[in-house]
């Protein structure tokens, strides 16, 4: 018995807890590996905007790499139209079933976002804050104005 | 002709006296004028700033189905039944119209309408209750400003025994404490008029706070959040626990998301908070927003997760 628990056996066990607790952590998912990975690409999206935020509030100093936030910012709002695929729209996912039915005005939602980020990444280049501060409200502005009609409130 | 001179000389300083008092007395009445005007003007931009921060109309006003401001006729989903909003139009039949400044404090402080019934605490007079006279009245000033609209009432539908109103004595009796807001002794002034405005305007505790199953407020999860919120919503802990609330969250994030709605991780809030910061949170000012923020640091954190 006291074999058992040898080192390989203790191995697995522990890396299948650590697997478990992985897994459990990606409990959110949707089911749906395209609508996961919209989400993902969206919280990046938060995140970047997030960074830039706190140097726009004067919480932070500016630095040189704000300029990475504001290009991964437009870079995701490029390749905004790529992450709503026909079928994407599963139940766990906020994404309404508007988008896929009215589609000119969502194509119409990411434009502006897209016009907005391209503003940011120049403001954000600028280094000036209050630039940065009112790039960053238009282009939040976008984001909110395309949720409103497109995506289900949280539960 | 001495005479004369000196005759014409006195009519001149005489007229000279007249119109320079004549145009004194002017000034002196047109300034009259201008300041009463201009504290007309602030009183009532006051009023107009108070009913927003309390938020009167994001309830009584039926936005989905546009409704006239403050007409009324708002659902309200509750784990109770269905609350609809009253009329609070100067409308002297359907409205308040008829309210005297009495029966408006009455109301909105001590939660018992003029004909002597016992409001539901789905109308936050428990909250309303720490407000000063002064500001209860400048609301009521903006709200008798507005244009009269005649929508009757809608009856609230829920059912026994929480719809018998008698039944409040009793709930009042556990769950309101009637009395001005009083801070914290060691609070700083930002922190005081944060305070203020949070409990007896903005009234966050109505939805921030847990209710027990009688629908009392449960005070020791003060803004800790709820599963179990209005609207069928979960209610975030906005306490400054770490973990659970928005212990993470700078000043500067709470005032940019009152105005915006935007969180710090650039998610944009939906539901009914995206309605109360469009119509009430984003028309504060940046000095009340940043006391709000204060406010929310200084209360205890406490760990409770919302699932």
């Amino acid at each position: 018995m006291k074999k058992l628990f040898t080192k390989p056996v203790m191995a697995i066990l522990i890396g299948g807890v650590l697997f478990g607790g992985i897994a459990s952590a990606h409990s959110e998912s949707t089911g749906n590996a395209e609508a996961d990975f919209r989400i993902a690409e969206m919280k990046k999206l938060g995140m970047n905007m997030g960074a830039i935020a706190k140097v726009a509030k004067g919480e932070e100093s500016y630095s040189a790499s704000l300029n990475d936030n504001a290009a991964q910012v437009a870079e995701i709002a490029a390749n905004m139209p790529k992450l709503f695929p026909e079928g994407s729209g599963v139940e766990a996912s906020r994404a309404k079933p508007e988008i896929w039915t009215q589609q000119d005005e969502f194509q119409k939602d990411i434009e502006s976002l897209q016009t907005a980020a391209i503003q940011l990444v120049a403001a954000v280049k600028s280094g000036d804050q209050a630039m940065i501060g009112a790039a960053l409200k238009e282009t939040g502005g976008t984001c909110g104005a395309c949720h409103k009609q497109f995506r289900k409130p949280k539960e | 002709m001495m005479c004369g001179v000196a005759k014409v000389k006195d009519w001149e300083r005489f007229l000279s006296i007249k119109a320079a008092s004549l145009l004194f007395c002017g000034a002196i009445l047109s300034a009259t004028l201008a300041i009463t005007g201009a504290e007309a003007q602030e009183a009532s931009d006051k009023g107009a700033y108070l009913t927003a921060a309390g938020g009167c109309y994001g309830c009584h006003t039926n936005i989905k189905e546009k409704g006239a401001p403050f007409a009324g006729g708002r659902p309200l989903e509750t784990p109770f039944g269905t609350f609809y909003t009253p009329n609070i139009t100067p409308d002297r039949d359907t409205g308040i119209g008829s309210w005297s400044d009495k029966d408006f404090l009455t109301a909105i402080k001590h939660g018992v309408s003029p004909l002597d019934q016992y409001f539901f605490p789905a109308f936050p007079y428990t909250s309303y209750t720490k407000m000063t006279d002064e500001d209860a009245l400048a609301i009521k000033s903006h709200l008798m400003a507005l244009t009269p609209v005649t929508q009757e009432n809608r009856k609230h539908d829920i059912s026994a025994p929480f719809s018998w109103r008698w039944l409040q004595w009793g709930w009042r009796l556990f769950f309101f404490t009637d009395g001005p807001y009083v801070p914290p002794s060691n609070a700083s002034d930002a922190v005081a008029r944060g305070g203020y405005l949070v409990e007896a305007l903005t009234h966050c505790g109505e939805c921030h706070t847990p209710r027990n199953f009688l629908g009392g407020t449960d005070n020791s999860l003060y803004l800790a959040g709820t599963a179990n919120g209005g609207e069928g919503e979960k209610v975030p802990n906005i306490t400054p626990d770490t973990e659970t609330g928005i212990g993470d969250w700078s000043e500067g994030d709470i005032v940019s998301f009152m105005k915006d709605g935007m969180m710090p991780d650039f998610d944009n809030v939906q539901g009914s908070m995206e309605e109360v910061i469009s119509h009430s949170t984003s028309k504060l000012t940046d000095e009340d927003l940043a006391a709000i923020a204060a406010y929310l640091k200084s209360i205890p954190p406490i760990n409770n997760k919302i699932q």
